[in-house]
């Protein structure tokens, strides 16, 4: 079942996305809560900080459990109404072998959704920016 | 989060909870300004944070390259799994000193 909500595009969300993602993963293992949290917590500071210029904005953020590809798997996906971005495009590269003066600390975030996700997808649909991650759902029953 | 002298020199940061984007600028503002003379190590003690975003690697990569261009030694200690598993993705931990308790970070600095 997918639950959904609608929320400004301001960082200070990610309170109430957290307190959802609680809610409706609250059987998860902890490794599996936390590495859903680090990937909402990228999508949404993406949302904020590229989607509306810095003007305001709206998102809706959507998670639950569903089959992919034969398996059950964990769906997160924001859309919002913005300039057309697509995260997995638009990044830095991250070096994690550089050392300490090469490294930068820009597309990090994006690198752990790519590195997380069974599979990840951008859209553009209509005048709307839709990110849908995967990600193996570990507390399934087999 | 309390800064701590542990000895001559040294100073210990403990963050607590989370660091991540919606609160990872009061973590930069308590910790950069101690990276001066006369500091000439830092521990971050991270046995009590409990989770550590993108935002919170790059505050601790500002720190880092902060404390190598002033010759003060920087070492993370007390990792918990979550929190180790995320500086695994990203390389960090091959980038830094990281050690697994407050003491072994005390001995590496002395």
């Amino acid at each position: 079942m997918i639950q959904k909500i609608i929320l400004p595009a301001r960082i200070e969300q990610l309170t109430v996305v957290n307190q959802m993602l609680r809610e409706v993963f609250k059987s998860a293992p902890k490794e599996q809560l936390h590495r859903i949290e680090l990937v909402v917590e990228e999508l949404l500071a993406n949302v904020c900080n590229y989607a509306y210029g810095g003007g305001s904005g709206e998102a809706s953020f959507s998670c639950g459990l569903v089959t992919f590809d034969g398996e059950s798997c964990v769906r997160l996906q924001f859309e919002d109404h913005g300039a057309p971005f697509d995260p997995f495009v638009e990044r830095p590269e991250v070096d994690v072998q550089s050392d300490l003066d090469e490294r930068a600390g820009g597309g990090l975030g994006i690198y752990f959704v790519t590195t997380i996700a069974k599979h990840y997808v951008y859209a553009r649909i209509n005048d709307t920016n839709q990110v849908t991650i995967y990600i193996d759902n570990v507390s399934a029953q087999s | 989060m309390d800064i701590l002298e542990v000895s001559e020199g040294i100073i210990q940061v403990m963050p607590e909870g989370r660091i991540d984007a919606t609160n990872v600028q009061a973590f930069e503002e308590t910790v950069l300004p101690q990276v001066k003379p006369p500091c000439r190590g830092i521990i971050v003690n991270l046995e009590k944070l409990e989770y550590i975003s993108s935002a919170g690697l790059r505050a601790v990569l500002k720190l880092a390259k902060a404390a190598k261009a002033a010759q003060i030694k920087l070492v993370l200690c007390s990792l918990v799994p979550d929190v180790a598993e995320v500086f695994k993705i990203s390389g960090f931990n091959l980038l830094l000193t990281i050690v697994p308790d407050l003491s072994a970070a005390q001995q590496s600095l002395s």
